[in-house]
């Protein structure tokens, strides 16, 4: 199993992207020729993966000891989305408003994201999630066209259903670790609210906003999820609005809205974005979405 | 154990329980995670399509590392230009070693690797993760650090290599207590 530190070295840089062309070759021509250093290779392709899982599971960092709403330190955004890796302060992504109620209800709300689909070259994995903090769907960016208007921005995301589906979303998954815990007392719900439109399916369209909580860990939501279909024992809370747009009116924007209390023991909310094609006899059309808010709040009910 | 034809709605929950060992199979063969995602889409389509090649649920791992092998060679050959790619005769030799990994065998070694990070330092489990979320980590974290790029490779080197043996005298003990 031993090898010279100089081949383990080299396999260490290959991994992290800090090999160049020749070390490359050279790390080729060795494991061509050497049995050993191949399955140390593969060792060390294994240890890497493993790493990438845990890192990928890991929540925002918190400063410590601050009483108000954490700062974030150090976030790590998924190597799947375009930003890749960020590091600094994420202080504008977190806006926090209190906002006093009748009762002496104190209510906090904290952005989660908003999304209207900016980036050109934005194109949406179209697969159940798979990790917190990313939009998954089959949706790309378009510039609105064909009388069609931006609710947010000058992009909206176009969500091109598959001919033989009747039903397509896109999909984001909020890991609740990156937010700070309940104090007694409190309690927290997900707001989301986001536009549809249908302007040329020439059809009855239906407009989702489905909110579940999970136990799992972001990235073994998508298990969870099979299994809820199977077994249905897997979703901790559901919320679903539907939306049945007037025949009349499927070339305006429609904003759903949905709210979910987060039950004790969740770790992920997956908030699916849904679009029916009712008549599937009708021609496949694009659908549209834009202006999507997701925010969590946080109410406190003092002791009466 | 039912002999029922493996319908579509299997194929979703058969390639979300081996995905992750699917893309540790696949790192094993490309050079990067973006390289990997990919493959990983494609071979699934694939998956998908001829999934009625497929008999048995117990053979779905193989089955699908076969996929994937091929969709990475078929990968490197369009990437042939990329002179940070490894050769395509390398690449069948490391996926044949690879096809012998089973998933019991990657379970264990993430139980006992989840073991050897949580004896590690908070910020020195931070830099080994920054390191492996994504190609020129290391750089970019080096540029936010103020530090020389060297310098922090040198130190999530030993990280890593300390990690590594940690792992390796684990799974020899673990060997030991099981004969």
């Amino acid at each position: 199993m031993d090898n010279s530190p100089e081949k383990e070295e080299l396999i260490d840089r290959y991994l992290t992207g800090m090999a160049d062309e020749a070390e490359v070759e050279q790390l080729d021509a060795w494991l061509k020729e050497d049995e050993q250093l191949r399955k140390t290779f593969l060792t060390a392709t294994r240890m890497d993966s493993h790493i990438r899982e845990r890192s990928l599971e890991q929540p925002v960092k918190k400063e410590a000891g601050s009483s108000g709403p954490p700062t974030l330190r150090f976030r790590w955004i998924n190597p799947g989305a375009a930003a890749g890796l960020l590091i600094g302060l994420f202080s504008a992504s977190v806006v926090w408003a209190t906002i006093p109620q009748a009762g002496g209800i104190i209510r906090t709300s904290q952005e989660v994201v908003t999304e209207s689909f900016e980036d050109p070259d934005l194109k949406l994995k179209p697969m159940i999630p798979n990790r917190a903090n990313q939009w998954f769907g089959p949706l790309v960016s378009v510039a609105p066209e064909g009388g069609v208007s931006a609710v947010q921005g000058s992009r909206v995301g176009q969500l091109s259903p598959n001919p033989g589906n009747r039903v397509e979303s896109v999909r984001y998954v909020v890991d609740l670790n990156d937010y700070p815990e309940l104090a007694p007392r409190h309690v927290q719900s997900l707001q989301v609210k986001a536009s549809f439109s249908a302007p040329f399916t020439g059809q009855e369209p239906k407009f989702r906003v489905e909110l579940a909580a999970f136990s799992e860990a972001p990235g073994d939501v998508r298990e969870a999820w099979q299994q809820e279909r199977v077994s249905g024992d897997r979703v901790l809370q559901q919320v679903m609005r539907n939306h049945l747009p007037p025949a009349d009116e499927l070339g305006e924007w429609h904003e759903v809205s949905a709210s979910l209390e987060i039950p004790e023991g969740s770790r992920s909310v997956v908030i699916s974005l849904v679009v029916f094609r009712l008549d599937p006899d009708k021609p496949v059309s694009d659908f549209y979405l834009d202006g999507i808010e997701v925010r969590l709040v946080d109410t406190f009910l003092p002791s009466s | 154990m039912s002999q029922d034809p493996i319908d579509q709605s299997d194929f979703m929950r058969l390639f979300v329980r081996h995905e992750r060992d699917l893309r540790v199979f696949a790192r094993g063969m490309l050079p990067n995670w973006p390289a990997v995602d990919d493959v990983l889409q494609e071979a699934s389509v694939v998956m998908w399509k001829k999934l009625h090649q497929l008999e048995k649920e117990e053979d779905f791992f193989t089955w699908a590392r076969v996929i994937v092998r091929y969709e990475a060679l078929r990968a490197r050959r369009n990437a042939a230009r990329d002179r940070l790619v490894f050769s395509e005769e390398t690449l069948e030799l490391l996926a044949d070693e690879a096809m012998s990994t089973t998933g019991d065998d990657l379970k264990q070694e993430r139980a006992v690797l989840n073991g050897c990070l949580m004896k590690m330092g908070d910020e020195q489990r931070e830099l080994v993760f920054a390191a492996s979320m994504r190609d020129g980590g290391v750089k970019e974290l080096a540029e936010a650090t103020n530090r020389t790029a060297n310098s922090l490779y040198k130190l999530i080197g030993r990280l890593r290599a300390s990690l590594r043996e940690c792992v390796k005298r684990e799974m020899k003990t673990r060997e030991q207590a099981h004969g």
